[in-house]
């Protein structure tokens, strides 16, 4: 859609809009001067108003610098698995399983031993008896909070 | 060294706003006496928008399509004062209410010339009147009306003949 099409299409309308225009109260004769007498006020007080900060740039990279590190914690809080994992009866969910939810790998040869925590911010606390290995609690840690829950079962 | 319109305006130049003035000043006003329906408003939203310039110069250095940008901030001064000017007219209402129940008259602000077409203006729906007034009053293109409104070309041109449709019907 152009300009051209106005012509056409105002017909009549502009004539009879600037017709009307004629009729309209004449604008102050003093107001170029009310103006400009304003404007060199503002210019020789003021200070300039530096130009605004981007904040909307500002705002944007914090949401996209949250987004991009989201998926890590939603990784380490996979807040599903994880309630799965706090609220199933361990005849359920098998200690590895709960254990792969929050992140804590653990030894496949069963030796007792506990393996690295694969994720960051997990943290897992080994209590271990002479033979066995007590898996007593991992701590998961988030953005606002510290889930702290007990497995307490053996492996 | 300054060039451009906009360079000299950002330095406070006052021969760049007295340019700037001369250039835009009546189409501005025009525009602001159909969206306000006041000479008196549309000389206030002028020097107003004129002294905004003034305070935040130092950014029209970068601004590249300067009447686009002027338009722009018009629009914005002059919906800031129609959502003020709302709430003073519940107030005038109210107090022209209580003047005519003792008998006395309340004195509007001065008005732009009453016939048919100010009346249908007046009647259009706020988008369609508002592209009316940037394109007749204005001078601007399509173009530049989506860009002071926000909206897009087909929509301005819509809005646009939506108006002028409404206005064949109701002129004689």
């Amino acid at each position: 859609m152009n300009d051209m099409h106005d012509c056409d299409a105002d017909d009549g309308i502009r004539g009879l809009w600037n017709r009307h225009r004629a009729r309209l109260p004449r604008f102050d004769a003093a107001h170029r001067e009310t103006v400009l007498a304003a404007v060199a006020d503002v210019v020789a007080v003021e200070p300039v108003v530096p130009a605004r900060r981007p904040v909307g740039l500002l705002v944007a990279a914090v949401a996209a610098a949250i987004l991009v590190a989201l998926p890590s914690w939603l990784a380490v809080v996979s807040l599903p698995a994880l309630a799965r994992a706090a609220t199933a009866t361990p005849a359920a969910v098998s200690l590895s399983a709960r254990a792969e939810a929050v992140g804590v790998a653990l030894p496949a040869d069963g030796s007792g031993r506990l393996a690295a925590v694969t994720r960051p911010h997990a943290s897992a606390v080994e209590d271990r008896a002479p033979g066995r290995g007590v898996l007593r609690s991992i701590d998961v840690h988030t953005l606002l909070d510290k889930t702290h829950f007990t497995l307490g079962e053996t492996f | 060294m300054a060039h451009t319109l906009g360079q000299r305006l950002s330095i406070g130049d006052q021969e760049a706003f007295a340019a700037l003035y001369d250039r835009l000043a009546l189409r501005l006003l025009r525009t602001a006496a159909t969206l306000t329906g006041s000479v008196t408003e549309a000389e206030d939203v002028v020097q107003g928008l004129f002294v905004e310039l003034a305070r935040g110069r130092a950014r029209l250095a970068d601004v590249t399509d300067l009447e686009a940008y002027v338009f722009t901030m018009l629009r914005h001064a002059i919906s800031r004062r129609s959502r003020r000017a709302a709430v003073g007219r519940r107030a005038l209402a109210a107090l022209a209410d209580a003047r005519q129940r003792a008998g006395r008259l309340v004195q509007g602000p001065p008005a732009l010339a009453d016939d048919g077409l100010a009346r249908a203006v007046a009647a259009l729906p706020a988008p369609q009147r508002e592209v009316l007034a940037l394109k007749f009053d204005g001078g601007l293109t399509f173009a530049e009306i989506a860009v002071v409104v926000g909206a897009s070309i087909n929509t301005v041109a819509s809005r646009y003949r939506y108006a002028l449709e409404k206005l064949r019907a109701v002129l004689p």
